[in-house]
């Protein structure tokens, strides 16, 4: 899978938030926001073609969480850019 | 009597649209998320959201509403940026398409009000409002061969162009057929007013024009009437005219004097001390305007709970034509006001039309 080019990290007023950006401008029901960890994975990741495994190795690596847990965090950042779009399966 | 949310968001649209420091900072520290929503949904109903954010970004970090709130509202002024940089794209790329055949392009309303902001991008547009100095013909004649869709209206004193989903109006006149009967002169009066006093205005590359002071004071007076009678007025009609006087400094006693409707009279003289009263407008601009205590704490009340019902909270259509038929009894005593005619002077027309078309009522 990778991230779609059009969908754009922003600091929207302070908040790190991702969304998709159309050409009718932004689609509210599009958008949502991380935290620290998010934002360092979306900069990791964002051009790159990579899976669940590999995201998980990633948190692993950066910071100290256990393997399982890194992973339940994976699962959660990828549904999340899911739910808004902004993933393909390449 | 406002609300305390309403007063709230008064108070930072005062400090947008006069670029002055909020006066009372403390007042937003113990907001709850509801009384937040409360002023975004005012802010929004109002016109004036992109504007009222706009202050609401400088208050404390501390006292900033809560982060769905605010990303949500950030977004949308955002948003109205946008659209604002687009139709000044547009408005440019329409005028210098027509400049080089000849034409020239003014613009009125919308972007050209939006000058007297401080910011203008966060003044709300709707469509771009077009004259042509009496050639609206000819430039829909060639236009149409320039990829912009034309939508000729012949009973209209405007036709539609789109061009990039923006909407322009193409105002052969800037009264309805219906105000044209009644306030005689006010069109030919606009029309000369933009021949004699519109001034150039450099818009990205090309060179379009704007009204000059006494057309934008006096059209903005109508287009607020106009909407004060056929809906209500908002908080964004006040902003542009207390940004208008407050720019302008006309003398409004000579202003009001050319205005032969004195019903007409009656609402600029409300507005200007709506103006002081909400906006905080210099008292001084409107010294000398007579205020009528009944007819401004009625409009005030217009302008924060709204005139009319709204046809769409039902999807019946038998509704719907009943909540037409009151709002038609609440216009009443707008539509005399104004107009200095009964509105059921204007009844056979009406009724005449939805039975033409009972559909197009209905819906």
């Amino acid at each position: 899978m990778n991230i779609k080019k059009e969908c754009k990290l922003r600091n929207i007023a302070g908040e790190d938030i991702i969304m998709l950006q159309g050409k009718a401008g932004v689609d509210m029901t599009k958008v949502i926001a991380l935290n620290k960890t998010s934002v360092w994975l979306f900069n990791q990741l964002y051009g790159k073609i990579f899976d669940r495994e590999q995201v998980a190795t990633l948190l692993c690596s950066q910071y100290d969480v256990q393997r399982d847990i890194a992973e339940r965090d994976t699962v959660k950042w990828i549904d999340g850019l899911i739910a808004i779009g902004c993933i393909e399966h390449a | 009597m406002l609300k305390h949310e309403q007063l709230l968001m008064l108070e930072l649209l005062r400090s947008a649209i006069w670029g002055i420091p909020i006066e009372h900072v403390d007042y937003f520290a113990t907001l709850t998320t509801e009384q937040w929503k409360d002023i975004q949904q005012q802010a929004r109903l109002q016109g004036v959201s992109g504007l009222v954010w706009s202050t609401v970004e400088q208050l404390p970090k501390e006292y900033h509403p809560e982060r769905v709130i605010k990303i949500a509202w950030a977004l949308e002024a955002e948003e109205i940026k946008r659209r604002y940089l687009h139709q000044c794209d547009v408005a440019a790329t329409i005028g210098e398409k027509v400049a080089n055949a000849g034409f020239r392009m003014l613009v009125f309303k919308g972007i050209a009000l939006s000058c007297y902001y401080p910011h203008p991008p966060l003044r709300e547009c709707g469509d771009i409002d077009c004259f042509f100095y009496g050639e609206w013909e000819k430039v829909e004649d060639f236009l149409l061969n320039n990829d912009v869709a034309v939508e000729r209206l012949p009973e209209s004193h405007h036709d539609h162009w789109v061009y990039h989903d923006v909407i322009l109006e193409n105002h052969r006149y800037f009264l309805n057929s219906a105000d044209r009967k009644i306030l005689k002169g006010l069109d030919e009066l606009f029309i000369q007013q933009l021949h004699l006093n519109s001034v150039p205005f450099q818009m990205i590359n090309t060179t379009l024009y704007v009204p000059g002071i006494e057309f934008d004071l006096l059209h903005t007076a109508y287009h607020a009437a106009k909407h004060f009678v056929g809906e209500c007025i908002v908080l964004r009609h006040l902003c542009d005219w207390s940004l208008l006087v407050a720019t302008a400094k006309p003398d409004l006693q000579q202003f009001r004097n050319s205005i032969e409707s004195e019903g007409f009279r009656d609402i600029i003289d409300g507005f200007s001390h709506l103006s002081v009263e909400l906006l905080g407008l210099a008292p001084e601009l409107i010294s000398g305007v007579p205020r009528k205590d009944a007819l401004v704490a009625r409009m005030k009340e217009e302008i924060f709970l709204g005139g009319m019902v709204e046809l769409r909270q039902t999807s019946n259509g038998w509704h719907k034509l009943l909540i037409r038929w009151q709002n038609y009894h609440r216009r009443a005593w707008k539509y005399r006001l104004v107009y200095h005619h009964s509105i059921w002077w204007r009844f056979p027309g009406t009724f005449f039309r939805l039975l033409s078309n009972p559909i197009k009522y209905m819906k």
